[in-house]
């Protein structure tokens, strides 16, 4: 599978990024707070 | 131990794919060894119960399936759960810790550049390890707002997170224990 332009384009942006790691570390701080009930 | 070299633990051993699907108990929770109690084992040692999607056989006859990953984050708690549960031992006599991989998140961060201009990375989170059909019956076993795969800059942030803050855990720096593995 390709990586197409526009896919490229948005991988690269920066406001998009910073909003998607945001939400990556909510995922994961989600994730963890469940885990930590041991 | 089984016969690939595996250490056996508390988890339920021989159930078909069927049965060990809708059992998340099947996982084993304290990582101890039922004959040998001073035996405790973490990340690819153990032995899992069986493979966490519909085995397969290819036309040569060769078994494909998937066996539940044990390296990275799954083996960080499941030190952690071990070396709590060793502590408890010592001080107390009982375990007081468990985790099961039904219960059990890890994430995955492939990088493919460590610029944080122009770098990228593929992120992948998943949670459960081992799909839980009962906590999550309508979502294939797993919980869908946190199991995800990202591809990006952001992957790239992560992975420098990530390493930054395991490399103050590892050093023992104020807040480690906090710090997920």
């Amino acid at each position: 599978m390709e990586i197409s332009k526009k896919e490229r384009f948005w991988m690269n942006c920066k406001l998009f990024q910073l909003w998607r790691f945001i939400m990556l570390n909510l995922k994961i701080l989600k994730a963890v707070d469940r885990s930590k009930r041991a | 131990m089984n016969k690939t070299g595996f250490v056996l633990v508390d988890g339920i051993y021989g159930l078909p794919y069927q049965r060990l699907s809708e059992n998340s108990d099947a996982c084993p929770s304290v990582y101890r060894n039922p004959t040998y109690c001073n035996i405790f084992t973490a990340g690819i040692a153990f032995a899992p119960p069986g493979p966490i999607s519909v085995p397969h056989t290819n036309p040569k006859g060769t078994s494909i399936s998937a066996a539940p990953p044990r390296t990275g984050m799954v083996s960080g708690i499941i030190g952690r759960v071990v070396a709590k549960n060793i502590i408890d031992l010592v001080k107390r006599g009982r375990m007081t810790h468990y985790e099961r991989m039904s219960q059990m998140p890890a994430a995955c961060i492939a990088s493919m550049g460590d610029s944080l201009w122009d770098g990228s990375a593929a992120v992948i989170v998943v949670y459960p390890v081992v799909p839980d059909m009962r906590c999550f019956p309508k979502e294939a076993g797993r919980d869908l707002f946190v199991s995800h795969l990202e591809m990006g800059l952001s992957g790239a942030w992560m992975k420098r997170l990530i390493h930054s803050t395991f490399m103050h855990k590892l050093q023992g720096r104020i807040g480690w224990s906090l710090i997920p593995e």
